[in-house]
């Protein structure tokens, strides 16, 4: 047995002796290994292990201890069934360095099965072995970077979707802190306006530690005040032994952390952001990988808080925007070319009676022109149209209700990018109360030039009559002609201040020419007349007894012309009855005039003292009158510190009464 | 009674119908030099006056007070007993010339007149119905 073994040795040792490898040889049954110098000066065998052989006992040792225990379990499991021997592991050498080695072998076995020996090769494979190991650190650094990567994806566009500031930099700072193995961070974001750092987020700090964080103004020297001022990432690795530090030695040790790193943060403009600081409990300096990944991430937060800046602050724009336009007095609205509404305030919704809102947009502001406005409207809207001329017109607007409101609309184009006019803009101011004052100012004017016309006429009559009968009529006719002559103008001058409510005194009220007369006097006289022109109307006057009273004669008189003139005005020929009173009461004097015409409506009532108002009736002639003897009638009684009124009713008659103090 | 003579010497009656007292003073005053005699009313008896005189002319004033001049006249103007009774509209409104053409009026004067315009006009249209 032996000198075959030898043999075979021998054999082998020719070709395999590159230092690399080596035989073996072990007789199980004697429990003798054989090996080759390679082998033996590996495994640290003695001298005889190349021809008497050793125990396996000595070449246990020379394997490395982790491996031990697995080399013999596996080559236990061999010898019990299998045919070869296949194992990996290290071994010591002499020198103590260890090598990693690939054992080969086949098991004999003999007729009974049982395992006789095992001759195999030992091969040194420590450089596989390092670039094997080399392959797989580089192979987990990649996985590493490719997860780190997918994170940093994933994160992003989680931040993407978000608006919640606070949610984001809390995850920002969970990355931050796992990524640089901390065991607290911190994300200051910085408020531009108060010039400071507030505590926006934190992870890992107790609430003590966090209000003395919040409440930090002077963080000058702190960690992240260094970072603010200097621009760049700051980094502490031990607190202890940081001078610049020091007064903020206290806190930390008290916080819980022995080292710090804290990054300045800044957007594209360069301006700050905020602070994102990491802490450790132990002494500790991030690797420049981790820093690396840190500003990846706070990139991200960077980013994310600019665009939450810019929603918020276009947000904002955009509601202030909106204010003006809601609050509006105007009525505001866009249209397309075709008419159709593209936008509208709320004003334009209420000018026309819809509720502000949607209501508007599937209206065409055609629909809303009234018909006989219509082309004069679209003739002017489809020059805009072409030429992007804006222009200004006032036309009628339907309402909801079906009625019309008279507005005043500016009209300008907006123009796309080539300089077009896409669609226009429409201001739309209500001006139906402007028109109807107008209206009632030129139906004003109307009438007063008719009414002039009539002592006009009887001003020229006289003149043309005098001159006619000069020489030829008694100087007494002449007089006569004359002074009637002057009761035209007179009457002329009277009908142009009421027209024109001209005298006024300095102080913008009505001017009154005082004097001592007798009141009944002066009603006697109206009623005079006043009869003349209506001699089938009956009035009668019972006086009281007044004192004189002081008053502007004369504007009194048209009070008494008014009152009178209307009463017969306003009662029927036949059987017209205006009974005209006065009397005397403790401090004031009263007249009343009643009639039994056609009364006054209860709605009229409170109107008929107003400006321009007069009542309009299918009876009488519209244009009679100007609708101010009455108001100027109460401002004369006003103005003299007295009162005037009416009681009527519908086809009951008036009684309209006026006090004077006396 | 005297025919022809007493007919001759027989004062002209017009019809004078107007509300404004001034205005019915003024024109009597210049018509009585024509030897013409005014009878007034606000415009409220007409039918009475025209029964109780012989008129041979009504001076029509548009606007009055409870109603409308040009409406008395169609009113007149379809009467058979009044129709050919001449009517001269008298207004200060612009379009005087349509409404008494409307109207059925045989003239009309604008307002403010010249006296012998008035005059004129009535010399014009007066019908003696004493004949008839």
């Amino acid at each position: 047995m032996d000198k075959e073994i030898r043999r075979m040795n021998d054999r082998m040792k020719v070709s395999i002796d590159v230092g690399l490898a080596g035989t073996f040889f072990w007789d199980i049954e004697h429990n003798l290994v054989v090996t080759d110098e390679n082998i033996r000066q590996c495994f640290s065998l003695p001298e005889r292990a190349l021809h008497d052989g050793v125990t396996i006992r000595h070449v246990i040792p020379a394997i490395f201890e982790e491996d031990r225990t697995r080399v013999l379990h596996s080559l236990t499991a061999a010898l019990a069934r299998a045919s070869h021997y296949r194992e990996e592991f290290r071994i010591c050498l002499e020198d103590g360095s260890i090598h990693w080695v690939s054992a080969r072998s086949t098991v004999k076995r003999n007729t009974a099965g049982k395992a006789t020996m095992l001759s195999g090769l030992i091969m040194d494979i420590t450089e596989r072995k390092m670039v094997e190991d080399a392959l797989r650190e580089s192979q987990a650094k990649l996985a590493l970077e490719v997860q780190t990567m997918r994170n940093l994806l994933k994160f992003g566009t989680r931040l993407l979707a978000t608006s919640d500031l606070r949610a984001a930099l809390q995850e920002v700072l969970h990355s931050a802190v796992q990524l640089l193995g901390a065991d607290f961070g911190s994300f200051q974001l910085y408020n531009k306006d108060e010039k400071k750092l507030e505590l926006n987020v934190q992870y890992g700090f107790d609430e003590e530690v966090r209000k003395t964080f919040h409440s930090a103004n002077d963080y000058h020297n702190a960690v992240c005040g260094r970072a603010i001022r200097t621009g760049f990432r700051v980094i502490i690795e031990d607190v202890m032994v940081d001078k610049l530090f020091a007064p903020y030695r206290r806190s930390a040790l008290e916080a819980g952390f022995h080292a710090v790193q804290s990054t300045p943060l800044y957007d594209r403009n360069g301006n700050l952001l905020g602070v994102l600081s990491t802490h450790f409990r132990k002494p500790h300096r991030p690797s420049e990988a981790e820093l690396l990944k840190l500003d990846l991430y706070a990139r991200q937060a960077i980013d994310f808080i600019d665009r939450v800046r810019t929603e918020e602050a276009l947000a904002r724009s955009e509601e202030h925007y909106s204010a003006i336009v809601n609050q509006s007095v105007a009525g505001i609205v866009e249209v397309d070319f075709s008419g159709g509404i593209l936008f509208s305030n709320d004003q334009f919704a209420r000018m026309l009676g819809y509720s502000p809102g949607q209501q508007m947009l599937p209206l065409n502001i055609i629909d809303l022109v009234h018909p006989d406005d219509l082309r004069d409207n679209s003739e002017r809207f489809e020059y805009l149209a072409s030429t992007g001329k804006p222009y200004d017109i006032e036309i009628r607007f339907r309402c909801k209700s079906g009625s019309f409101i008279w507005v005043n609309n500016q009209i300008s184009p907006i123009f796309d990018a080539s300089g077009k006019p896409q669609s226009a803009v429409i201001i739309s101011v209500d001006i139906t109360k402007q028109k109807a004052a107008e209206r009632l100012k030129d139906e004003f004017i109307g009438v007063a030039s008719h009414e002039l016309k009539t002592p006009l006429t009887g001003i020229k009559a006289y003149a043309q009559l005098i001159n006619d009968r000069l020489g030829r009529s008694s100087p007494a006719t002449i007089s006569k002609l004359v002074a009637k002559l002057n009761n035209q103008v007179d009457r002329m001058v009277n009908l142009v201040y009421t027209l024109l409510d001209t005298s006024l005194d300095a102080g913008g009220e009505l001017a009154l020419q005082m004097e001592t007369f007798n009141l009944n006097k002066l009603i006697e006289e109206r009623i005079e007349e006043v009869h003349s022109s209506a001699p089938d109307h009956h009035i009668s006057f019972t006086p009281g007894d007044l004192p004189d009273i002081v008053a502007d004669r004369n504007r009194m008189g048209q009070v008494m012309a008014n009152l009178l003139t209307n009463a017969i005005k306003y009662s029927p020929a036949e059987g017209g009855e205006i009974k005209v009173t006065s009397e005397h009461a403790e401090s004031t004097v009263k007249v009343s005039i009643e009639d039994n015409g056609i009364g006054i409506s209860e709605a009229n009532l409170t109107r008929i003292f107003e400006r321009f108002f007069r009542v309009d009736s299918a009876s009488t002639n519209p244009l009679m009158g100007f609708g101010l003897g009455l108001y100027i009638a109460a401002k004369i009684i006003k103005r003299h510190g007295g009162n005037i009124n009416v009681q009527s009713a519908l086809g009951k008659g008036s009684i309209f009464y006026f006090t004077l103090p006396c | 009674m005297v025919l022809g003579n007493s007919a001759k010497h027989m004062k002209k009656k017009i019809l004078y119908a107007e509300d404004d007292g001034d205005m019915l003073e003024v024109v009597s005053e210049f018509m009585q030099f024509e030897d013409y005699e005014v009878v007034t009313d606000n415009g409220k008896s007409i039918k009475k006056k025209l029964q109780q005189h012989q008129i041979g002319l009504i001076l029509l004033d548009e606007n009055l007070n409870w109603g409308w001049g040009s409406d008395l006249c169609r009113e007149l103007k379809s009467d058979e007993k009044t129709a050919v009774i001449p009517i001269v509209l008298i207004s200060a409104m612009g379009d005087i010339d349509k409404i008494a053409e409307q109207c059925g009026a045989d003239g009309y004067i604008r307002k403010p007149f010249d006296i012998y315009d008035v005059i004129d006009m009535v010399n014009m249209h007066y019908l003696d119905t004493s004949q008839l």
